[in-house]
């Protein structure tokens, strides 16, 4: 484990990804996750700053709009513009969708369908409020508890590739990505992931995003057809 | 397309009640509390480098006196209206980001601690930010901040910052008697809907820290 002390404590490297490293830190008393987005040395330096700080701000733009459309996602704490690291809440034993629907067991049919529910409410809010989040996948949300879940127990996370967009075009592409990441990480879901759907329909203005999601399927075979 | 979308959340977890319960819950192993005769303190380690000293005074009677202190920089301390103020958590972020600034040569304002009153501020109005959260006339309770690289026993801005306040010095745990919770959402832009998912010191810190992005 990687010990490096700055900041307010000594940051724990806990995953290295390909933009960002998470460390785990201790900021003021609260038990806090930090995100760099690193220099890439491949990418020409002025750039590089420019995408970092792009994507870093963006992250946390998204992250407030959400916030006050009462979408869960972690409280942000301070944001270091010159290392590009975001200091937020670390949500407290939560786990990913994606290892919670790993591990579900008995009662999973029951337990994914509820599940469902909630991200497509979720999803049909975000969208509500124009924003795309870019990178929607089963280990961008976390659940703060796993039993009796509820809309507040979902944080959605990541937001580092999102755009705020009324086109309709731009949420069928969000859905499309869900739906790719979500059948191929999680095999035999495809009623859990009609129940998302369903369930992003009950909402206003959710049709057109829907039909779109449509088109970028049929889009999506025609090219792996041609290869 | 100007369709209007209304998506209700239905969350089954009433808002949050103000109140003490919005100070910060994970704040315990830092702050150190220090009850020395009846003016108890609190001073806390902001990083390797810094503290943050703070009192909290009521029925001050000084506060011309304690304005002029500041621009004739024989004060070097922040005063705080503690009407905007939820908890301890939002004065030692705001700290620490005028430290930071400070150490990178980044700070918008003319010292550590006029900086630490803007961190405070939801809005890049610099002048404003002094206004809202610096002494007031509206309020005779203060709170005194201080920056340092020294503890407590050696900090003599500390020292000569709480002399210099005509009033009494109470606990800082008192620091929610003062909270205005209807101002601090106005002015902070908090949603009731926010407000199911968070608690409102979580809220304010987060509208502190996304002023730059
Ligand atoms: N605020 C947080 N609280 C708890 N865990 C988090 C938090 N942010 C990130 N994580 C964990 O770190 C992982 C990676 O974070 P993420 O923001 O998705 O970065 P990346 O771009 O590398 O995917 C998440 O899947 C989650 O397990
Ligand atoms: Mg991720």
């Amino acid at each position: 484990m990687d010990v490096e002390s700055e900041g307010s404590s000594a940051l724990r490297l806990i995953k290295q990804g390909a933009e960002a490293r998470i460390y785990a830190a201790d900021f003021l008393g609260r038990p806090t996750i930090v995100k760099e987005r690193f220099k890439k040395k491949f990418r020409h330096n002025v750039l590089d700053d420019k995408l970092r700080h792009k994507r870093t701000m963006q992250e946390v733009r998204s992250m407030h709009r959400c916030r006050k459309a009462g979408i869960a996602t972690p409280t942000v704490f301070f944001i270091d513009s010159n290392d590009y690291k975001i200091y937020m809440e670390e949500v407290q034993n939560s786990i990913t969708v994606r290892d919670y629907i790993n591990s579900l067991k008995e009662d999973k049919e029951s337990n994914l369908r509820k599940l469902a529910k909630i991200i497509g409410t979720i999803l049909a809010s975000m969208h509500n409020i124009q924003v795309i989040h870019g990178d929607l996948t089963t280990s961008n949300m976390l659940l703060k508890k796993t039993n009796d879940i509820e809309i507040a127990d979902l944080v959605l996370i990541d937001f580092g590739l999102s755009s705020i967009s009324s086109l309709a075009e731009d949420k069928g592409v969000d859905l499309y990505v869900l739906e790719r990441a979500f059948l191929s990480t999680h095999p035999n879901t495809e009623d859990a992931f009609k129940v998302i759907l369903d369930t992003y329909k009950t909402f206003k203005g959710s049709s057109e995003a829907l039909k779109k999601l449509d088109e970028v399927r049929l889009r999506g075979r025609k090219r792996t057809m041609v290869g | 397309m100007t369709s209007k979308i209304d998506v209700t959340m239905t969350s089954s977890s009433s808002p949050p009640v103000l109140g003490s319960e919005h100070l910060p819950t994970g704040t315990t192993p830092l702050p150190q509390w220090s009850a020395i005769g009846n003016s108890p303190r609190m001073s806390l380690k902001l990083n390797g480098k810094y503290w943050l000293h703070i009192a909290l005074f009521c029925q001050v009677t000084n506060l011309e006196e304690l304005k002029q202190g500041l621009i004739d920089n024989k004060i070097s301390a922040a005063f705080i209206n503690p009407a905007l103020i939820v908890g301890i958590f939002q004065l030692s972020v705001a700290a620490f980001k005028a430290a930071h600034l400070q150490d990178i040569n980044k700070m918008k304002t003319r010292n550590v601690h006029s900086e630490l009153l803007y961190s405070l501020s939801p809005s890049k109005n610099i002048a404003g930010s002094f206004k809202k959260f610096g002494l007031s006339n509206d309020s005779n309770a203060v709170i005194v901040a201080v920056i340092d690289t020294d503890s407590e026993e050696n900090s003599s801005k500390f020292q000569m910052a709480i002399q210099a306040v005509k009033g009494e010095r109470i606990g800082i745990e008192k620091i929610n008697d003062f909270s205005k919770y209807e101002d601090i959402k106005k002015i902070y832009s908090i949603t009731d809907a926010e407000l199911n998912t968070t608690d409102l010191v979580d809220a304010v810190v987060n509208k502190m820290a996304v002023k730059d992005a």
